[in-house]
């Protein structure tokens, strides 16, 4: 009886629909709506463009290394600081990132290089869009490296795995706390930029991370003991970090503008609530649900420290 | 790609307003929530963008719009911070549902209100796994958490709404 019931309540809940007339006008809305194509202009003077020609022959990139071993590293140093819009970047992201991971040989190490590379992309960003750079071509070669960044820590997590004691879930956590902090830096510099009409904006990159983030965090050897013995030593250095976030924010709130510290504590009290949710666990004996929702409260606090630090860089530039 | 589109429109477009409707109250809003949602759809479609589980997407975007639209609806007060306590903690986004104004009979409306009464972390996955059937991989990635603790709050929510309704969910659900 009690099923039927059940039954019958799942039934009319599901009864609840849109109605004929609403189904053809959104629908009528959605296939007339504007779609921002990427297609960009092709530049009349591209093909004699110095420039283009070095994008297009890849053997020159043999020769760039000879270049920066006999300008003794100066032109390495001057490109660490590319942005995307600059001629200089092709030879960081092209020859001096990928020669440093060539020199990277445990799986550990790149894992952590091409985290920081993604993180790196992520704050490329965020200055061009503070400069009112980031248009759609930039946009889509910024995501294209970082889609690269990513599969290739995909790739190194993978063989990570094969070592216990591999401090993986560190850079997992770090990795997800990074990627949704820049994004969310970025969306607060989009909002305040007003040649920019719509207020929620997913950018392609933003898009990726989202997706991305969840890919990586959907990897987490779960099954691995000796991480959940860890649980309590991992559980105090969460508390710590949660202490020192809130520590931090305190001492410089009289200067952080109020959006920043709202969206921090947001960020913090979820990192709260996952804590409290993992101790829930743990007292019923679930310590597989307390390890994993403990993850998600340290990559929550670390969130809130990088977007809380990151957020302030923009707005004490701005103000100075 | 328009008749993608339109199928996956066709098939789609009611569970994601029930989403929204049930979250927010409120018929013209979700209406929008639920345009909105699929115009994004669209838009991915429109680059190329390859969607394997079109389904997850949707309701992922959905309660991603969702949560923005409680973030922006709401204002804080002087009261809200000086009296917040300890246990607000996931109630930044307090959502306010309600059921009286749904169209929906006896039995319907007393499954959603009380799963509406069941905390707020157990409340969506209940409602995504036994209204909509969707899978706790799913579940997590809608969510933002791990298929294990998607997994987890699941069957938290099912033994809590058990409690509270007599109900043996479970039992339907492997019929």
């Amino acid at each position: 009886m009690k099923n039927n019931k059940l039954q019958n309540g799942i039934g009319e809940i599901k009864n609840v629909n849109l109605t004929l007339e609403e189904k053809k006008r959104i629908f009528s809305v959605i296939i007339n709506s504007e779609t921002k194509i990427n297609s960009s202009i092709k530049s009349p003077w591209s093909e004699s463009l110095f420039f283009t020609y070095f994008q297009k022959n890849k053997f020159i990139y043999l020769i760039i290394p000879l270049i920066i071993i006999l300008s003794g590293g100066s032109l390495a140093f001057a490109s660490e600081e590319s942005l995307p819009n600059n001629f200089l970047y092709p030879i960081k992201t092209d020859v001096i990132e990928p020669l440093r991971e060539a020199l990277t040989f445990s799986a550990k190490g790149k894992a952590l290089y091409q985290s920081n590379l993604a993180t790196k992309r992520l704050v490329e960003a965020e200055t061009l869009i503070d400069q009112g750079k980031l248009d759609q071509d930039v946009e889509i070669k910024i995501n294209r490296l970082l889609e690269k960044h990513i599969a290739s820590l995909d790739q190194a997590l993978a063989k990570v795995k094969i070592d216990p004691n591999d401090g993986q879930d560190e850079i997992k956590t770090n990795f997800r706390a990074g990627m949704k902090a820049h994004v969310r830096v970025m969306k607060m510099l989009q909002q305040e930029d007003k040649t920019i009409d719509s207020p929620v904006i997913e950018t392609q990159i933003s898009e990726t991370v989202r997706k991305n983030t969840d890919k990586i965090k959907e990897n987490r050897d779960s099954k691995n003991e000796d991480k959940l013995k860890k649980y309590n030593q991992r559980k105090k250095d969460v508390e710590a970090l949660i202490n020192q976030a809130v520590t931090d924010i305190n001492d410089n709130s009289p200067e952080a503008n109020q959006k920043i510290i709202t969206d921090t504590n947001q960020t913090l009290d979820e990192a709260k609530n996952f804590l409290k949710e993992a101790d829930g666990y743990e007292k019923d004996g679930d310590l597989e649900g307390a390890y994993q929702t403990l993850l998600d409260s340290e990559s929550s606090v670390k969130e809130a420290g990088i977007f809380f630090k990151a957020g302030m860089k923009f707005k004490n530039k701005h103000n100075k | 790609m328009e008749n993608n589109f339109e199928e996956i429109y066709g098939q789609e477009s009611d569970a994601i307003f029930r989403f929204c409707l049930f979250r927010i109250s409120d018929r013209d809003q979700a209406l929008d929530l639920t345009q909105e949602t699929f115009i994004r759809l669209w838009q991915s479609l429109k680059k190329g963008e390859i969607i394997k589980s079109p389904r997850a997407y949707l309701f992922t975007l959905a309660h991603r719009l969702i949560i923005d639209w409680y973030r922006k609806k709401k204002s804080l007060s002087l009261e809200s911070l000086m009296f917040r306590s300890e246990d607000q903690h996931f109630d930044f986004i307090d959502e306010k549902t309600s059921v009286e104004n749904l169209n929906l009979g006896l039995e319907g409306r007393y499954l959603l209100n009380k799963i509406n009464e069941l905390p707020l972390n157990h409340r969506q996955p209940v409602y995504l796994r036994y209204v909509e059937d969707l899978s706790p991989p799913e579940i997590g990635k809608i969510l933002g958490v791990s298929a294990n603790v998607a997994s987890v709050r699941i069957n938290r929510g099912i033994m809590e709404l058990k409690k509270i309704t007599g109900y043996n969910i479970e039992e339907i659900y492997e019929k």
